[in-house]
């Protein structure tokens, strides 16, 4: 799994790369938000980032609520790294669309158990939205019959959309999965043989 | 204030060699840092003070709890509350305190251990 980790302290970045690589993470690094922002507009960006508040240029709240308005983005995982412990810093940090907080100095271990959530997490959007695609190709490809059909009060033929009068059955054929055998009724049976012997 | 490698390389999960590294980038640049928060103190620039203090504090606290970490975030705490007549007298605490972490950095750089 890919993190994306923006700070503008190297002595954090140096420790965050060399943590995540021992516990099997690929990083991207980047030095402040402007960075950061640029390594997320290149394709298949990774699906969580670790996000420092403070950087130069775009501060880690403006990086936050930029990703969180941008579709593409909008279901990374941000986590929100801070020194800033008061509440309503950690309520600011989440309202800006951080999916969660670490205050420094923080615990490696709580960091690792935290990446471990967004990566449960993040596998869990990437399984839900492969199952989306497979029903939204499954609906493609069932054909539909619904509207208001026009049919001859007579001859119960339907008009199709270039205006010809089509039998029933190959009209349902051609909107439906519905197959025809051809039978005959006991009605109709009765019917015709009536009209055989006349 | 007590700096102790050992704790350090424990938290990262006994990498000794990881702990040099991270000690060598700090070495590096603190004297930028520290610069910046002397110019902004001695300018009577609140902003620019509590960013600067709020930067190198980042950074010591990837090493320790206490001493200049608290220092640096009195200051950084003047510079928001715009309190510069403070700044002065914090700055020389800080320094005095980050230059003697330094020293026992440089310290434990000095004791590599011995190849195997």
């Amino acid at each position: 799994m890919r993190v994306l980790i923006a700070d503008d302290d190297p002595v954090l970045r140096h420790a965050l790369k060399a943590q995540l690589a021992a516990w099997k993470y690929t990083s991207v690094m980047a030095s402040n938000g402007k960075h950061a922002w640029r390594a997320l507009q290149q394709t298949d960006p990774p699906p969580i980032a670790v996000v420092d508040w403070n950087m130069p240029g775009i501060d880690g709240i403006d990086l936050c609520r930029e990703i969180r308005s941008t579709p593409s983005l909008a279901a990374m995982y941000l986590i929100l790294l801070t020194g800033n412990q008061d509440q309503k810093d950690v309520v600011a940090g989440l309202e800006s669309g951080a999916d969660d907080y670490i205050t420094k100095p923080f615990s490696w271990d709580e960091l690792r158990a935290r990446l471990r959530i967004a990566t449960r997490i993040v596998g869990l959007q990437q399984t839900l939205a492969a199952r989306v695609d497979e029903l939204q190709e499954a609906l493609a490809n069932v054909k539909r019959l619904s509207g208001l059909l026009p049919i001859c009060a007579y001859c119960k033929r339907i008009r199709n959309n270039q205006d010809y009068w089509m039998q029933v059955e190959q009209y349902l054929a051609e909107h439906s999965e519905a197959e025809f055998s051809h039978g005959i009724c006991p009605e109709c049976l009765h019917t015709q043989l009536s009209l055989d012997e006349s | 204030m007590t700096w102790t490698p050992a704790v350090l390389t424990e938290r990262l999960g006994g990498d000794e060699h990881l702990v040099r590294e991270l000690v060598d980038i700090f070495l590096a640049e603190y004297p930028k840092l520290l610069h910046a928060v002397r110019t902004s103190a001695s300018q009577g620039d609140g902003p620019a003070l509590r960013r600067s203090a709020h930067a190198l504090r980042g950074s010591i606290t990837n090493f320790i709890d206490d001493g200049p970490t608290v220092t640096a975030l009195a200051l950084e705490r003047a510079g928001e509350e715009s309190r510069l007549d403070d700044a002065a007298r914090l700055f020389i605490q800080l320094e005095r305190e980050v230059e003697e972490l330094a020293t026992a950095m440089r310290s434990f750089h000095g004791n590599r251990p011995c190849a195997s």
